[in-house]
């Protein structure tokens, strides 16, 4: 199968008041069609700016190297004209804040057919009737009656359906979540988890989902890709990654997880010292001043990846957690 | 014997039929060396009653004492000396440190005075600088950042650093409001075990407020849930994890995702929390409860024992006791809505 959304090898400068610094090293990612393929990795990790860069709306100083292809088109270095037609219609975004996304001041219905009549040419009443079946879609009740509200009358959880419906609008091909269930009480986050689920089975779209969250990923991933500083550790199944992690960062995340019981000593075992800045990567295997596993050579090699049967592939080479290995 | 109580209170804001009880009558203790968990939605008023704990907002019913004194806002007086062993870190480090001031002398500023040190005033600032570093290395920070500014460090070291700085004056006892929220998961990690210490070593009670159950049984001995400004169940952190007695405390832990791998998707909770402008008669979370039957639409459920050390309020907790798991519910409207109750599972990969 073609993956809708291929990356290869993006690297991504960003302007400093020091110089460009390389906040995206080299990144590798695929998404299946109808697949949700998740982004895991800390704040600084490049994670957002990766996706940033695929839709252009990175500042024009940053500098974009590599390529991504949304089914089959390069996108990177696109004019700015096409980049619009993209966005929007064929691949669009949900932020974790949907207040930021949304304008206060109209009315939920006017921002649905405002977006649809602008890149799907649709008439006015036609644009209505569409918006009110996509409210029903992302199930908030009495759709025909939300559509005279304004986003501040609506909940959180509200909100993010709005947000979704929007996303919606055009049927793009990629929809990229960044951090879409952060802001939300876990409560309101199991029902748009469960929608998004729902979408993709339904409406075949692809979902890049960008979250720190290992919970979240696991409920709905498909495929996972574990950034750190920049590159991708490792990638694999999602089921493979998270109950068989290669690579010593995801271990270490899992372990910092609070344990599914409650009041277990050791519950959570932290990963010492911080994750670095963007422009004061360690050298080698950015990860070896934390790793409980380091050889010498980690300080001075950019691991290779090490890729196993299923598509599985992690980049540390000493591999501390093969199987037969006590680690 | 507790040091913090928190007897009855109830605060409300605004007047006529704009007023809003945030927080509906809550009693609580924290023992030393006890961490206590309170959790719930965000808007329950969680942090309307840690505000209220430490005597930053005056109840409109009810006490909050500390050591046997009542805690009580004093306006613009000074606070009294002894409540300086009751401190509080709130969810925004930025927030309470001073943008314009080096972070070892904002920690420098709670030292009480009969332990800054004696003799002349050059020794003095010297053992403030001293201890202000020992801070630091409690906190898990170098304490050459005793130097630094707050807009100079990383969200999880100003965390820290505000911890520090809530320390100095030697607390029995610290109301810490979201501390987890601004934190990457290894942060947040470092922080849990830092708190456990900190209770353990020096004998400090905490009342840790996070809408985040999942980090918080972790931690925390007892657990308090809160909805719409009222207790909904209390009891030892481990029993209330193992066998929930209200419906509400159920929905909570069966909606934190677990990264196990199985691709299980956790169980929405239908509808929102209510308005505390016009709360729901009888229960306030019968709209939302899968458990309500005519009476919780009446009769407010008082809080009661159900097992020793144990109290929920729920007109149904032996039902809920009874039932193995919870009720699961399929992807329902946002909005207040009881719909057929049916199973929904991602396949399996």
């Amino acid at each position: 199968m073609t993956p809708v959304l291929e990356i290869r090898d993006l690297r991504v400068k960003m302007p400093t008041p020091r110089g460009h610094v390389t906040v995206v090293d080299g990144v590798d990612l695929t998404a299946e069609p109808e697949s949700i393929a998740g982004i895991a990795g800390e704040s600084g990790s490049g994670k957002t700016i990766t996706m940033l860069a695929v839709l252009g709306l990175l500042p024009p100083d940053a500098i974009v190297e590599g390529s991504a292809r949304l089914a089959g088109r390069e996108l990177i270095g696109l004019p700015e004209r096409e980049l619009r037609a993209v966005r929007g219609r064929r691949m669009a975004m949900i932020f974790q804040d949907p207040l930021a996304s949304l304008h206060p001041m109209l009315t939920i219905g006017r921002q649905l057919t405002d977006h649809m009549r602008a890149h799907l040419g649709l008439g006015r009443a036609k644009a209505r009737a569409r918006a009110v079946e996509l409210l029903a879609e992302v199930r908030l009740p009495d759709p025909a009656g939300m559509l005279d509200r304004h986003p501040h009358e609506f909940s959180g959880g509200m909100r993010q359906r709005v947000a979704i419906a929007m996303a919606l609008a055009c049927e793009p091909e990629v929809i990229i979540g960044d951090e879409p269930t952060t802001a939300l009480d876990v409560t309101v986050q199991a029902g748009i988890l469960r929608l998004l689920d729902r979408l993709r089975r339904e409406s075949g779209v692809t979902v890049v989902l960008v979250t720190h969250d290992l919970g979240v990923m696991s409920a709905l991933a498909d495929t996972l890709s574990v950034f750190y500083s920049g590159r991708v550790v490792e990638t694999g199944t999602a089921g493979t990654v998270l109950r068989r992690p290669r690579h010593p960062y995801t271990a270490g995340l899992l372990a910092a997880l609070p344990s599914p019981e409650a009041k277990v000593d050791q519950g959570v075992r932290p990963i010492p010292g911080t994750p670095p800045v963007p422009g004061d990567r360690p050298s080698g295997c950015a990860f070896h001043p934390r790793c409980p596993h380091g050889v010498d050579q980690c300080a001075v090699e950019v691991p290779a990846p090490v890729e196993l049967d299923d598509r599985h592939r992690f980049a540390c080479p000493p591999d501390p957690f093969a199987a037969g290995r006590t680690s | 014997m507790s040091r913090l109580e928190i007897s009855g209170v109830h605060v409300a804001y605004g007047k006529g039929r704009r007023a809003a009880e945030i927080v509906a009558g809550v009693t609580l203790a924290v023992r030393p060396g006890q961490i206590v968990g309170l959790v719930g939605e965000s808007g329950c008023g969680k942090s309307t009653l840690a505000r209220a704990a430490v005597g930053l907002l005056r109840p409109s019913a009810g006490t909050v004492t500390f050591g046997g004194r009542p805690v009580t806002p004093l306006g613009h007086r000074a606070r009294h000396v002894s409540l300086l062993p009751l401190q509080m870190v709130f969810q925004n480090p930025y927030a309470c440190l001073s943008p314009r001031r080096r972070i070892g002398d904002q920690i420098g500023d709670g030292f009480r005075d009969d332990d800054g040190g004696s003799g002349g005033s050059g020794s003095r600032s010297h053992s403030r600088s001293r201890r202000a570093a020992e801070l630091l290395e409690l906190v898990g920070l170098p304490p050459s950042l005793r130097e630094r500014y707050p807009h100079q460090m990383s969200g999880g070291q100003r965390q820290r650093a505000a911890l520090a700085a809530a320390l100095a004056p030697s607390p029995e006892v610290l109301v810490l409001d979201e501390p987890f929220a601004s934190l990457d998961v290894s942060g947040q990690a470092q922080l849990a075990r830092l708190l456990t210490d900190l209770s353990g070593e020096l004998g400090v009670g905490m009342l840790l407020i996070s809408h985040d159950l999942g980090i918080v049984k972790q931690i925390a001995d007892e657990l308090y849930v809160m909805y719409l400004g009222t207790i909904v169940e209390h009891g030892p952190t481990l029993e209330l994890w193992r066998s929930a007695r209200h419906p509400y405390t159920r929905a909570l832990i069966a909606a934190i995702p677990h990264a196990d791998g199985s691709g299980r998707i956790p169980e929405a909770l239908a509808g929102d929390v209510g308005d505390p402008r016009t709360p729901p008669p009888g229960c306030r979370f019968h709209p939302r409860c899968p458990y309500s039957v005519e009476e919780c639409e009446t009769r407010p459920p008082p809080l009661t024992e159900v097992l020793p050390g144990r109290a929920a309020a729920c007109w149904r907790h032996e039902d809920v006791a009874a039932s193995a798991d919870s009720p699961t519910t399929e992807e329902k409207p946002a909005g207040p809505s009881t719909g057929p109750i049916t199973i929904l599972k991602k396949e399996d990969r």
